[in-house]
């Protein structure tokens, strides 16, 4: 069993940062569907490279690129005063 | 932006990271030559990857630790993140919905916070879950599935709704959706 301070440790940074990445997300999306994908199912899904490889039918190394480059790409977006260039 | 273009930029980023820190600018040189314009894309994305941020815990295990704990959920004044438990809406078969608020008073927020009970969590039971028409995202795999509602697309809206997602060893789901 997990203390109850354990929920408090979601900080409000990281649940803001849960909050704010889906409109960042869409706009991924829209940019690079399968990149979206990888990004779902690794932020949200908790799914290992692999996992999304074998969903996706696509290589490991495939998913290590657009993890990389969704991560890349979604902390520009979601950066103060981004300019939201698509 | 067209799709080559977006490869194209994808690819130097690879190459460019990949490289040693010494040869990052001829490199970046030979690849964009007088584009001026993939030039700066490319410098723009490369500063990004050098800040934080996704790096450490996923969505996911803040997600778990959440249902994990979710039996203290049932006492008032809770905090979830920045949200704190006011008082049990409603309970159903399917699992029991709370009001909460935002609790450091950074802005006036009331949410509605749904746990669905383990074994209930059908694509039915998210799909009729709609909150103001706004659709849930599902997708399932063997061994997990997600939900999670889009944010809204105002941006008075941007801190609107939440879902959590969970796999198959968890015993229970948590959604976090807007009341208003």
């Amino acid at each position: 069993m997990v203390s109850l301070d354990g929920v408090a440790l979601l900080s409000d940074d990281r649940m803001e940062e849960l909050l704010s990445i889906h409109a960042a997300l869409d706009n991924l999306t829209a940019l690079d569907p399968r990149k979206g994908k990888v990004f779902e199912m690794r932020y949200f899904g908790g799914m290992s490279l692999e996992g999304v490889a074998d969903t996706l039918s696509v290589s490991t190394v495939t998913v290590e690129r657009d993890w990389r480059m969704a991560k890349i790409w979604l902390r520009r977006e979601m950066a103060p005063g981004a300019q939201n260039a698509t | 932006m067209r799709p080559e273009r977006w490869a194209e930029i994808e690819n130097i980023v690879h190459a460019a990271i990949d490289c040693a820190p010494e040869d990052r600018s001829s490199q970046l040189d030979r690849a964009c030559g007088a584009d001026t314009e993939l030039r700066r894309e490319v410098e723009s994305l490369l500063s990004s990857s050098r800040e934080t941020g996704f790096t450490g815990r996923s969505g996911f295990v803040d997600a778990m630790k959440i249902l994990e704990n979710h039996d203290v959920l049932r006492k008032q004044g809770r905090l979830i993140g920045a949200y704190r438990i006011v008082r049990e809406i409603g309970r159903g078969g399917m699992g029991t919905v709370y009001q909460a608020t935002r609790a450091d008073d950074a802005f006036k927020k009331t949410v509605a916070i749904k746990i669905i009970r383990r074994g209930l969590d059908t694509d039915d039971t998210f799909s009729g879950f709609a909150v103001n028409g706004r659709f849930w995202r599902c997708w399932t795999t063997p061994t997990s599935r997600a939900c999670w509602m889009p944010a809204a697309r105002t941006t008075a809206c941007l801190i609107s709704s939440w879902s959590i997602s969970m796999a198959s060893r968890s015993t229970s789901s948590a959604v976090i959706a807007s009341s208003a």
